[in-house]
């Protein structure tokens, strides 16, 4: 056994909604991955990130190189098991660790705030985030908007 | 208060920062703790923002806990500010979910204590702990027994509270392997919604983590004198039922079963036991299997002996003699069918009995 991820979730708000939503309280974690390059090597922020969560769940505030090297620990270290939040700023962070060898079965997005039905990805995503999307399906990993864990996952938007 | 426990834990942090002063104001604006000591007592005036000192107030879930004053020269002030304001009101809300989460949870078990209590039922000390949970006493709940033989931990059961509605369920782990809830569900809803209702919440939880391997629905109730009914048929149907993993039993589709079980069937063969031994060559387990088959036909009598693999003829042959033998009408009169199910169970118990060596 070594590092599972038990949600990657592509937030802009990052770890202060995703507590906020009660994400923690329903997927026991050892640690909270933070996937953002502003805020990497930066221990102070990283240290206040930290104070959103008792000591018991520890915060990391990587970039997405330090984030597959974190990744790449929990391989080696295979006696201990560790469950992991994953959370990345945005579909491009996400793309970009996808690119790096990240391999997650699916990721999440908070649904649309204004709960309009998509039609099309081209109703709510840029062009450059349908591009990532679509990379990111053909690396096998399903995309699929669920904003808190009483919703249903959406998985049909993103084969649109 | 819970305030400062988590105040001081931010105070340490932002003292290894020298750029930073972090502080709580009273509403008056007197500092009443700070990372910089000698600020506390001091009076700020809040209506005076300037580029140096930012001040925010903090509210969560409706409890004032007065203002953040965070004080720095810093080029970054403000996103920092932000950071820090966000990052304390997130766990702060943190906090008290989980505390509200441990009371409500303790004070489920006490209700559901005070609900099963076989000897002590004191309806008066239920209401008023009801009003105090701010529970509404007249909404219609159904009690749902969960069984994992894994067994539950209470803050996997606890995640119950925190669905939707689940502030007005009640929830208690009776023991390491059940959970019992009294879940609230619409009113006058027809039987096939509420079993939808039902289910999806239980998928719900199965999603969650919180699934049992075993799931017995009881009766509704809208009076918490009768919710105790409830998780009997619960139990009941734990007893009775076999279920398949992760099976969910609704105590609406074992009625019939349950209120026969009911039946002192001991009083039957008192009476028809005489007839049985008068009557030589009465095969029990055809008899038994024969009303089965009835019972699941409707009484008719074709699909029976079709179903059976009989002649009609041979059918109505054999239940002419059970007519004759305890003197009831299986075939015409409503009360005699009832009679023969009746007749049926107990000398179905008798064989029971017989089988495990017991002296009859």
């Amino acid at each position: 056994m070594s590092t599972r991820v038990m949600l990657a979730r592509v937030d802009k708000r990052l770890l202060h909604a995703t507590v906020a939503l009660n994400w923690n309280q329903f997927i026991k974690v050892d640690y909270v991955a933070v996937v953002n390059s502003n805020y990497d090597n930066d221990p102070f922020i990283a240290s206040v990130m930290q104070l959103c969560l008792p000591g018991t769940m520890k915060v990391k505030t990587l970039s997405p190189d330090s984030f597959l090297d974190f990744m790449q620990e929990g391989e080696e270290h295979s006696f201990t098991s560790r469950r992991v939040m994953v959370l990345f700023d945005s579909l491009a962070t996400a793309c970009e660790c996808v690119e790096k060898g990240f391999y997650v079965k699916e990721i999440q997005l908070p649904s649309p705030a204004s709960r309009l039905v998509i039609r099309t990805l081209s109703d709510y995503f840029s062009e450059e985030d349908i591009k990532r999307i679509r990379f990111i399906q053909k690396h096998n990993i399903k995309l699929f908007f669920q904003t808190s864990p009483f919703d249903a996952k959406d998985y049909g938007s993103f084969c649109k | 208060m819970i305030i400062d426990r988590i105040f001081r834990e931010f105070i340490s942090v932002v003292r290894e920062n020298k750029r930073y002063t972090i502080g709580l104001l009273s509403d008056e604006g007197v500092v009443t703790s700070c990372s910089d000591e000698s600020q506390i007592g001091r009076k700020l005036d809040l209506t005076w923002q300037d580029e140096h000192n930012i001040y925010y107030p903090v509210v969560v879930k409706q409890q004032n806990f007065g203002y953040l004053w965070i004080n720095g020269s810093d080029e970054n002030l403000e996103m920092m500010s932000s950071l820090i304001r966000e990052s304390l009101v997130v766990r702060l809300t943190y906090e008290i979910t989980e505390n509200n989460l441990r009371q409500n949870f303790t004070q489920d078990d006490r209700l559901i204590k005070l609900i099963l209590d076989e000897k002590e039922f004191d309806m008066d000390q239920i209401l008023d702990l009801a009003h105090e949970m701010n529970l509404d006493r007249n909404k219609t709940r159904v009690a749902i027994l969960l069984y994992d033989e894994k067994g539950f931990d209470e803050k996997r059961t606890m995640k119950m509270k925190l669905m939707p509605g689940g502030n007005e369920s009640i929830v208690s782990l009776l023991d390491r392997t059940t959970v019992l809830c009294f879940k609230n569900v619409p009113a006058d809803l027809p039987e096939e919604e509420l079993k939808a209702c039902v289910m999806k919440f239980l998928k719900t939880m199965k999603d969650l983590d919180i699934g049992g391997t075993a799931c017995y629905v009881g009766s509704l109730q809208k009076k918490f004198k009768n919710y105790k009914s409830s998780y009997q048929h619960c139990l009941w149907l734990r007893e009775n039922v076999p279920v398949k993993k992760e099976q969910i039993v609704f105590l609406s589709d074992y009625l019939y079963e349950f209120y026969f079980s009911r039946v002192p069937l001991q009083d039957v063969s008192n009476v028809y036991d005489y007839y049985k031994d008068c009557s030589k060559g009465i095969d029990i387990d055809e008899l038994v299997r024969i009303c089965d088959s009835l019972t699941q036909n409707n009484f008719n009598i074709s699909q029976t002996a079709e179903e059976l693999f009989l002649h009609k003829n041979t059918l109505v042959y054999k239940l002419k003699k059970y007519e004759d033998t305890f003197h009831i009408d299986i075939r015409g009169d409503f009360k005699g069918r009832v009679l023969f199910v009746l007749i049926s169970s107990s000398l179905r118990e008798y064989q029971k009995r017989r089988q495990v060596g017991e002296e009859l």
